[in-house]
């Protein structure tokens, strides 16, 4: 895993069609794309490459959080690329990509959140990556 | 969950996406050096390592110290603890989105 990203992994109880439903529907995308069960989330998504997304969610306390981004790669039921940004924490243009992997009744979704997505970063890849989080987690501890 | 600026992050890892500084940061861990010292291991000029140790110091992950005549370059890790921060904020948010997303999708399956 690159040092500048995460990675979550779930195998979920859907095919991969309803899966990739739910990533790419507004309507259903609204049900559960927000942070907080209790945050309402207006969803608005033109679902094409370069199209654009936006979650406009209302938390309990009055507040408004918004993330959106750009679709960059569509490849129906198996993957998704989009940008991410996040003005709340500060985190402009990452990278989110989705993999869809066929279980039969059951999908793989892996999900990768790479930032930021800097030319200069990106070269760096290029180079061939060594580092990973264990790395990165090593160095913190021989600190303490 | 606002503990950190974008820019100062970018520079950490701008700054740890290079083998050499990567390298570089893994030595000073475990003791301070000079620039020499670094440059031994690499088949690279001074003058080189100097700018990796640069961006090192931008990203605040190095400190030179002088003694005497030779600068010495100590490791400092609280900007990898704010990128560490970042990161695991995200998976936290990923976890609890595919934890909805499940509970969907099982609603989804009922009523098929």
């Amino acid at each position: 895993m690159p040092i500048d990203g995460i990675s979550v992994k779930r195998l979920l109880s859907a095919r991969r069609e309803r899966v990739f439903d739910a990533w790419s529907r507004p309507a259903l995308m609204a049900r559960w794309f927000a942070p907080n069960a209790a945050w309402t989330v207006a969803v608005s998504c033109d679902f094409r490459i370069g199209g654009r997304y936006q979650l406009d969610m209302h938390d309990t306390e009055g507040g408004r959080h918004l993330q959106f981004g750009h679709y960059r790669e569509i490849v129906p039921v198996s993957r998704l690329i989009f940008t991410w940004n996040c003005p709340d924490l500060a985190v402009v243009d990452s990278i989110v990509t989705v993999d869809l992997v066929d279980h039969g009744e059951r999908t793989e979704l892996i999900l990768t959140h790479e930032l930021p997505p800097d030319p200069k970063v990106r070269r760096g890849h290029e180079e061939g990556w060594e580092g990973c989080m264990g790395n990165l987690e090593k160095l913190l501890s021989h600190q303490d | 969950m606002v503990e950190s600026r974008a820019e100062p992050l970018d520079d950490v890892f701008h700054a740890l996406a290079h083998p050499v500084r990567r390298a570089i940061l893994r030595r000073i861990a475990r003791e301070e050096r000079t620039i020499a010292e670094l440059a031994a291991p690499f088949d690279m000029s001074l003058e080189a390592v100097s700018k990796h140790v640069q961006v090192l110091e931008r990203a605040q992950l190095l400190r030179r110290t002088r003694s005497g005549r030779a600068q010495r370059c100590t490791f400092r890790p609280a900007p990898l603890r704010s990128a560490a921060k970042v990161l695991a904020g995200l998976t936290k948010m990923w976890n609890r989105r595919l934890d909805a997303l499940e509970g969907l999708l099982e609603e989804l399956e009922e009523k098929k």
